[in-house]
């Protein structure tokens, strides 16, 4: 348990590496991602408390509506406690945007960008990048197979390549981009958006076709409003890296 | 590497900036909406607290004040807004009258003109008999690097928009915040243009989002209805 | 329909509105279509459906009355017929969901369903209706959903106004410009994997006079499945992508599961019944040849047509399609339900049976009469 706690409290440096975006704009097939600090795991819920202990505004009995919908932490037995039924070691879930900008925020930290999360995601064990490893998508994809809000404690598998934990397999994470995915509602439409919906899209279609689980990440970061708070979703912090002594 | 602008996002990847008081967010009764007040400078690198500060919660009883900011409201968010002539607002200053709000960019070509288009005929159809009705028009801009004042200012002048149109920008961050509560997804594109979804949003006079329309045409008739009740 | 009548029809199609006539006083009025294409040969499409109405007719109805929940209802069984000539604004509620359930005995699958079921609840309106549709996406679900209604007419069928998250409820209101039966679906990306996992199901609308009234209507809809594990592997099989790909389906199933349509849960009717079954195909994949073993499908109306063919052993229903097929039951016993396309039958589930109680009718059939040994010549 002591090895929990040493992570719980720490960030890894991801990067710098190369992402490309599944429906990319002319450009933009591989997108440079400089290094960042990135928390090894998710915030558990446990975490989560102590900040709404100190920052009580955050309590859902607190909340405005335009920064979290009614489904904010309704998993925990009441506005300041958890109850018996929360993994205190579990990933938070229930969390809006804003709440969980405000969190990061609290902690001197920010949330990922999608450009990060995907660039720390696409590692596997062994590899920085696996996003094109049939077996490691197989696995990513297993998940979906995982029935309901099933989670297990943070940090309790292997870490990836950066020594981040539990990127695929517990909950969604949001990234504080998370409305730059600009897929047309119809996903048949395969990126392809209308001019008259979307400025200056031209034809944008999916670059890696076997990667469902990046589908499935757009799809639900696109199905996302700012104060969206779903029971499988969750988040984790990011900072840029320490500015170099001169 | 394929762009510095790219690299450029992510190196400007938003902070959380300012602290709320909330308070300060309530306006005096005889608040008049200005744009000339003093904002409060920020460091962007310094560490803050949130500033989406719900404490601002028409149920506290500290904000009983004549115009309490509900918890709906977007005037809980503190963004400092910059106008076509280049003066500061905070976007709170909007509070009294009902809004209509739209992200734009004043080099698109595509959607921001229908955009455009949409507003004013919104807009036109409020105004009786040729009197204009008491809104606001607020066209923040999503791109701040390329939206100057004075590019504000051309754009305003261009289309002939009245004294209640107003053009305005802020930071990127924050323009990710007001993105954020008028549900517009946006993005930048290497060629420094924005993919965008077309979003006009109808705020209430207390800030409250009360109608939206996403697309063209469609909720037209809604939104015009709806503002009429808030004028009247 | 009986024997001497579709002997009379067989006999003669020309005189197929007559024909019809006998079944169907709403279809006599329509006329009677004949391809080209069919010159050669007695096999004609004759009018069916004959109440439905041009789309453009059908335009400017607007709805009367109070508005109407919509009945909706678990495969095999199907919603009461309309008993209504007025267009009315039907409210559809549906939920989205994921669940474990088993897809055969000692095996389960996270399903993606509409209404907790699969396939997805069926809905029953009229031509002409209004439909307030509520999609409803379960605040345990992982994935955003919509729905792709292939009964509306606008972008997406719908999809591009119901993308829901997690938790969220979207509306939006169609008519119902078309009559027919018509597959609906999930369209979220990846698209192929939330059909593979469920997500279809059926709405009928109803032409403005109904259809011909049967005994028994029965709701099957067909899918194909793709696990890691073979067919019958225990345990929770997770969705396989490569097979999904390569098309090599591990189960292709009728409701939904391994034995929904078999022993207890057999389809019943009675000698003597008309029976019409509305068949869909939700895929994701592969082609029905849908076929009631030891039964001749008086009507079919291909791909849910309004034009019904008559006399069809096996009939093809696309992924995404749907059929309507209807027959009278005139020998009691067990009637097999299969895909044609036959070792999905003997390996991967597609097998229903529909079970006719009542008399024996040995005119018609008349059971094995003898089995003795014979002399056979030698082999060359
Ligand atoms: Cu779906």
């Amino acid at each position: 348990m002591k090895i929990f706690l040493l992570v719980l409290a720490s960030m890894t440096t991801v990067g710098p590496g190369l992402w490309r975006p599944l429906y990319p704009a002319e450009g933009e097939e591989e997108i440079t991602v400089p290094a960042f600090e990135l928390d090894e795991a998710a915030v558990t819920h446990r975490q989560f408390l102590e900040f709404v202990q100190e920052h009580p505004e955050w309590r859902r009995d607190n909340v405005g509506s335009l920064f979290a919908d009614e489904g904010y932490l309704d998993s925990w037995a009441g506005p300041g406690e958890l109850g018996s039924s929360v993994g205190r070691g579990h990933p938070v879930s229930g969390v809006s945007w804003w709440a969980a900008r405000a969190y990061c925020s609290s902690r001197d930290a920010r949330l990922p960008t999608e450009a990060e999360w995907e660039l720390a995601a696409q590692a596997s064990t062994e590899e920085a990048d696996a996003s094109e490893d049939p077996e490691h998508l197989a696995q990513i994809l297993a998940w979906y197979s995982r029935p309901g809000n099933q989670t297990d404690p943070v940090a309790h598998s292997e870490p990836n390549f950066w020594g981040v934990y539990d990127l695929h397999g517990q909950v969604w994470e949001w990234v504080d981009d998370y409305a730059s995915a600009l897929v047309a509602n119809d996903n048949r439409e395969d990126g392809t958006v209308d001019i008259t919906r979307f400025c200056g899209a031209g034809a944008i279609t999916a670059s890696l076709k076997i990667d469902y689980a990046a589908f499935m990440r757009i799809a639900f970061r696109s199905s996302l409003q700012a104060d969206s708070t779903t029971r499988n979703l969750g988040f984790r912090c990011a900072r840029d890296l320490p500015k170099e002594a001169p | 590497m394929t762009s510095p602008r790219i690299v450029l996002m992510l190196l400007t990847v938003p902070l959380v900036l300012g602290i709320t008081n909330c308070e300060e967010q309530v306006l005096p009764p005889d608040h008049v909406p200005g744009l000339d007040e003093p904002v409060e400078e920020v460091e962007p690198n310094e560490p803050a607290e949130a500033h989406a500060d719900p404490h601002c919660d028409p149920d506290k009883e500290h904000l009983a004040a004549s115009e309490p900011i509900l918890g709906a409201s977007v005037y809980q968010l503190d963004i400092s807004l910059t106008d076509q002539d280049g003066e500061t607002a905070a976007l709170a200053d909007f509070q009294g009258e009902p809004v209509v709000a739209a992200l734009i960019y004043t080099t698109c070509t595509t959607a921001c003109p229908m955009i455009l288009n949409e507003v004013e005929s919104i807009v036109d159809a409020v105004d009786e008999d040729g009197k204009p009705a008491k809104i606001k028009v607020l066209l923040i801009s999503m791109d701040p690097e390329r939206d100057t004042p004075e590019a504000l200012k051309a754009y305003r002048d261009f289309h002939q928009l009245d004294e209640r149109y107003v053009l305005a920008r802020a930071d990127e961050a924050q323009v990710r915040e007001i993105a954020a509560v008028l549900g517009t997804r946006y993005r930048q594109l290497p060629s420094g243009d924005y993919n965008h979804s077309p979003v006009i949003a109808l705020l209430d006079a207390q800030g409250q989002l009360t109608g939206r329309m996403e697309g063209f045409g469609q909720q037209r008739g809604e939104l015009v209805e709806r503002l009429r009740d808030l004028v009247e | 329909m009986t024997l001497n009548q579709t002997i009379m029809c067989l006999a003669a199609a020309a005189l197929l509105a007559g024909c019809n006539s006998s079944t169907s006083t709403s279809e006599s009025s329509a006329p009677s279509v004949i391809p080209e294409a069919n010159a050669a040969g007695p096999i004609a499409f004759a009018p069916g459906l004959a109440s439905a109405l041009p789309s453009s007719e059908v335009r400017g109805w607007t709805p009367e009355g109070d508005p109407i929940t919509g009945e909706v209802t678990y495969a095999p069984d199907v919603p009461a017929p309309i008993d209504r000539d007025y267009p009315a604004k039907v409210i559809i509620e549906l939920e989205t969901t994921e669940e474990v359930m088993e897809i055969a005995d000692g095996t389960d699958y996270t399903f993606w369903t509409f209404g907790g079921a699969v396939p997805g609840k069926f809905m029953r309106v009229r031509q002409g209706d209004t439909v307030e549709f509520h999609l409803k996406n379960h605040p345990d679900s992982k994935m955003p959903h919509n729905i792709d209604l292939h009964a509306v007419t606008g972008p997406g069928g719908g999809a591009t106004s119901t993308f829901t998250a997690p938790g969220h409820e979207t509306v939006f209101t169609f008519q119902a410009l078309n009559a027919g039966l018509f597959v609906y679906h999930c369209a979220t990306a990846p698209v192929g994997m939330h059909i593979a996992n469920g997500m279809y199901g059926l709405i009928l609308v109803e032409p403005p006079g109904g259809l011909p009234a049967v005994d028994k209507e029965f709701y099957v809809m067909q899918g194909d499945f793709y696990t890691t594990g073979e067919y019958g592997a225990e345990g929770l099989q997770p969705f396989s992508m490569d097979k999904a790909i390569d098309e090599d389906a591990t189960y292709v199933l009728f409701n939904g599961r391994v034995g929904a349509l078999t022993g207890d849960n057999a389809l019943k009717a009675e000698v003597g019944d008309k029976v019409r079954m509305f068949v869909g195909n939700g895929g994701p994949n592969l082609i029905s040849s849908f076929h009631v073993i030891g039964e001749i499908f008086d009507k079919v109306y291909p791909e849910a047509g309004t034009r019904f063919q008559e006399n069809v052993q096996t009939t093809l229903i696309p992924a995404g399609g749907a059929a309507m097929v209807e027959f009278e039951v005139e020998v009691p016993g067990t009637y097999i339900i299969v895909d044609h396309s036959i070792f999905r039958t003997f390996h991967k589930g597609s097998l229903g049976m529909l079970q006719v109680g009542g008399d024996e009718a040995p005119a018609i059939y008349s059971g094995q009469q003898s089995d003795t040994e014979y002399e056979a010549e030698p082999l060359k």
